[in-house]
């Protein structure tokens, strides 16, 4: 009996080892994970963009308008580019094209740099899928689970770099307005 | 009951709790290598820097209206040409 206990615990130990030790299987999951919280982040970046870009706007605007206002131009002016436009308006709205300027560029410039994170992260699942492909059909060499397990930990990581470098520039862009 | 329809019972025991462990430890079986791939690929087509610029786009036009509601505020809408 004790025996046949002890079988039995040997057969549930391999069967958790058997488990956790597939590389191919672990690096399915790891890019089926990966992929979905990606996805989610480049949703968020795009959603936190556009908001971003809309408050700066809409608060621009205010204030272009109110100034053109108190300085007596005509309402039409504030759709208009600067150089269309004669002083004390000109300058009015052209302080205003520059202010929004600078605003929308801080906002897209580090935008554009998540997006390529959130890109590099793409990628680099792309090649842990090659390599998988390639040893589901045979063709790698021994060692590809060392090989392998370093992919997907370099996927990972890129996106973990991608998620802090979203979170500072969602942080910086809150105070935007 | 013989003792070998017994080992035989024993056995189906132990190979169940065998199966049924081993996919608790496994869990949920992970997309195949296809599916992976598509859905990888099916994210990277769909990428493009456009919508940033769409972005920028709309927040022009909410600019020009932000403007405008702000300007017909005022109880004289033009006051006056420069």
């Amino acid at each position: 009996m004790r025996n046949l206990i002890l079988a039995c615990l040997f057969l549930l130990c391999s069967a958790g080892l058997l488990a956790c030790s597939d590389p191919a299987r672990i690096a399915r999951r790891e890019v089926d994970r990966v992929t979905r919280i990606n996805q989610r982040t480049e949703v968020n970046l795009k959603r936190t963009t556009r908001a971003a870009l809309l408050d700066v706007a809409k608060a621009e605007g205010q204030r272009r308008g109110a100034e053109l206002k108190a300085a007596g131009c005509l309402s039409t002016m504030a759709s208009q580019p600067s150089t269309a436009l004669e002083e004390p308006c000109k300058g009015i709205v052209a302080a205003s094209e520059k202010r929004y300027e600078v605003k929308t560029a801080a906002i897209i410039g580090p935008a554009k740099k998540v997006d390529a994170a959130i890109g590099a992260v793409y990628a680099s699942l792309l090649v842990v899928l090659d390599v998988l492909e390639d040893v589901a059909a045979g063709l790698k060499p021994g060692g590809w689970q060392v090989k392998l397990a370093q992919l997907v930990a370099e996927a990972v990581k890129l996106y973990g770099d991608a998620v802090t470098a979203f979170t500072a520039w969602k942080a910086t862009v809150g105070g935007t307005p | 009951m013989s003792a070998t329809e017994m080992v035989s019972w024993v056995l189906a025991i132990v190979k169940t709790v065998f199966d049924t462990v081993t996919e608790a430890i496994k869990g949920p079986e992970p997309p195949s290598l296809a599916e992976l791939q598509a859905k990888v690929k099916a994210a990277i087509d769909a990428r493009s820097t456009d919508w940033i610029k769409e972005a920028k786009a709309d927040a022009d036009k909410a600019l020009v209206e932000a403007a405008a509601v702000e300007f017909s505020a005022a109880p004289k809408d033009e006051i006056k040409k420069p």
